[in-house]
């Protein structure tokens, strides 16, 4: 039971609660004043009251809504793994070049190091995942139609894959991904955490990229890993 | 404006008065304007997540970038130490605390070589971190070589530079796979008891508006005429008018806040949730909001003391760490040079000429006679456009150089293209600002 010196009711009312004819009572009192103190301290992070919070802590371990992923509010997208790069084969700076070639009918596999901030893991959370986005070119820009395929595995052993999304650079023209795709993402906590290090683990994902036209090589220019709003449920 | 009904107000047996009611009301309002701004009741508190009542910083990682490049010598050469990795970061209002740097380098066995410091400067290129050596991992994953640093860093644009012995190429496979930096968050639970619902027992179908709106934020739509003390007397009863208007307000507030259907409703009955982009609410706040630190190329830690240190500038260079440094080959009005290209998704924020999305790029000289007054950079995003193009500012009397965009557009909610752009306002053969680029950070800043 939460002590009686606090307001912490985050109960609901419904409309027929609080209707001309309902009956008076202290829950409805208590319901809408603790639900605005619930509202404030998510808010704001800082209690309503000097006497101490009323709302939990939120998945970083602070007060507040964190913007997260709901219901610690909407999660804005933002990237998490960002691998940058070039059209390649330029004169005019030393230095480019491009993320990675994919050969004719071959297989790349990129690996992508992350760290990711904490956030509600159950079934039903929309920050769970993240989208892969990328785009690439027939290499040299030749006129050739080139497509590739793209999976993310869990990990980098012999996890489950991803469904795939294929990138077609037509005669040789800049493309992007045609449809999404996903890799799961979770934030891990050491079990054992030393103190001069890190307490969170750096996740690995593995990047398969393929060329299936067989009629040349894709190079992909840019490519990166972002956490992506799925607001609802 | 008196904050909060107290205990003795709402409990079993209180006298409800009508003090209670305009309480509600008034700490209705006050969260709903400090997050959407609409009424300007509370223009210098409003919600923008810098901590301190003003909202929990989100702390998000700053960047995790995959470089894969080898960091050798010439094998002619001798061992040099460099920067691997500088360029600007920006670290978001509220942020200030511990922070985690990664490095990923193949470790080679010599404890003095294998060993890499750490410096952070500010934007006075006044050193305020460091230099201080990193800590080799032992939880690596696929990567043998991963230097970690726990770090204190202050808030705004600042520079990190991380440094190393190289050695020449003969002697090692010496490759920077990539670097992270990101918050070290307190050790926390998950959900904490704050759930997203999901039953549909029990309820209203109508816990919630449809939309937050100005309108619906307006001061008056939640009953100020029927509360306001000195207008009714004190013993006014309950206005059943207004707590119903109440009652599906706070639904509001709460989805719009939470992202999470209020209980009753496994659906969201509300359509607008904060996504913080100025369409719904035209002066809501703006926060900071990391993108993406982009490392370029390395750099002798000794400057343009070093001298001659990639051969001939202007051609590929036949000394130094020959793939891992960027810098231009031709300088010409009639040419645009695209130094690198990036991909990602973009938060929902405010575009076009209001946006706040800013690009910081650090460049250094390769000789001290150079100025670098004819370079402009210009970041490019292929459905949204350019941003102004802009010169280079030296950094005190040092080597280095900064370029600071701050209108950077883009395509809110979106796969955006971005493109660094680099022009020159002189043709020169060859070459007589001879420009280093290092690297750059994208990051909204209010």
């Amino acid at each position: 039971m939460p002590p009686l010196q606090k307001i912490v009711s985050s109960e609901w009312l419904t409309q027929a609660q609080v209707k001309g004819t309902a009956p008076a009572k202290a829950q409805i009192a208590a319901s809408l004043a603790g639900r605005v103190r619930y509202l404030y301290e998510l808010a704001t992070g800082e209690p309503f009251f000097v006497d101490g919070p009323a709302t939990p802590l939120n998945p970083q371990g602070l007060m507040g809504i964190d913007h997260s992923g709901p219901p610690w509010g909407n999660a804005f997208p933002h990237p998490i793994w960002t691998a940058d790069g070039h059209l390649g084969g330029s004169a005019d700076i030393y230095g480019e070049s491009v993320v990675v070639s994919v050969p004719s009918s071959s297989t790349v596999t990129i690996i992508a190091r992350f760290v990711v901030r904490p956030f509600q893991l159950s079934p039903l959370v929309p920050y769970s995942r993240a989208r892969l986005a990328a785009v690439g070119r027939t290499a040299g820009g030749a006129a050739v139609t080139t497509s590739a395929t793209f999976r993310v595995y869990d990990g980098v052993g012999t996890d489950s894959p991803s469904r795939t999304t294929t990138m077609t650079s037509t005669a040789g023209a800049i493309a992007g991904l045609a449809g999404n795709v996903y890799a799961n993402i979770e934030w891990i906590k050491r079990r054992d955490p030393e103190p001069t290090e890190a307490r969170w683990v750096t996740l690995e994902r593995r990047i398969e990229i393929t060329e299936t036209s067989g009629a040349g090589s894709i190079d992909i220019i840019a490519i990166s890993l972002n956490q992506t709003v799925r607001r609802g449920h | 404006m008196p904050l909060g009904s107290r205990t003795r107000e709402v409990a079993k047996d209180a006298i409800i008065t009508e003090r209670w009611q305009d309480n509600l009301r008034q700490d209705v309002i006050e969260v709903q304007d400090r997050l959407t701004n609409v009424n300007g009741l509370f223009t210098s508190t409003t919600i923008n997540h810098t901590g301190g009542g003003r909202g929990c910083p989100l702390h998000l990682p700053m960047t995790s970038q995959r470089i894969g490049r080898s960091i050798e010598l010439t094998s002619t050469d001798t061992a040099d130490t460099f920067y691997i990795l500088a360029l600007p970061i920006f670290i978001p209002a509220g942020s200030q605390q511990q922070h985690i740097l990664e490095v990923d380098c193949l470790r080679r066995g010599d404890a003095v070589s294998d060993a890499v410091f750490v410096e952070v400067r500010n934007t006075s290129w006044t050193l305020t971190a460091g230099p201080t050596p990193m800590v080799t991992a032992t939880d690596t994953g696929t990567v043998s070589g991963v230097q970690r640093l726990s770090l204190t860093l202050g808030t705004g644009w600042q520079y990190l530079l991380v440094y190393r012995r190289l050695l020449p190429g003969a002697q090692t496979l010496d490759t920077l796979v990539g670097w992270r930096l990101y918050p070290d968050y307190a050790f926390a639970g998950e959900s904490n008891g704050l759930l997203p619902v999901t039953t549909t027992a029990g309820g209203s179908p109508y816990p919630a508006l449809t939309t937050l709106t100005p309108t619906t934020v307006a001061q008056n739509q939640i009953g100020s005429g029927e509360t306001q003390e000195g207008v009714g007397s004190f013993a006014r009863p309950l206005n059943a008018f207004v707590l119903t208007r109440i009652n599906r307000m706070i639904g509001t507030l709460w989805e719009f806040m939470t992202g999470a259907p209020v209980p009753g409703n496994s659906a969201l009955t509300t359509t607008t949730t904060r996504d913080l982009n100025q369409a719904n609410f035209t002066t809501e706040p703006s926060i900071d909001f990391p993108i993406a630190c982009v490392a370029l190329g390395s750099y002798p830690t000794t400057g343009t003391a070093k001298g001659g240190w990639l051969g001939t500038y202007g051609a590929s260079p036949t000394q130094g760490p020959t793939q891992w440094v960027r810098y231009p080959l031709t300088q010409n009005t009639a040419t645009t040079i695209n130094l690198t290209y990036l991909r990602q998704w973009m938060p929902p924020f405010a575009t076009g000429a209001s946006s706040k999305l800013r690009c910081e790029i650090l460049c250094a000289k390769y000789q001290a006679a150079d100025t670098l007054t004819n370079w402009r950079f210009t970041v490019n995003e292929a459905t949204a456009g350019n941003s102004s193009t802009v010169a280079l500012t030296q950094i005190g009397a040092t080597d280095y150089f900064v370029a600071s965009i701050t209108d950077v557009r883009f395509t809110a909610g979106a796969e955006n293209y971005f493109t660094l752009l680099l022009t020159s306002t002189t043709t020169a053969a060859p070459l007589t600002q001879e420009l280093i680029v290092l690297g750059f950070t994208l990051a909204f800043d209010p």
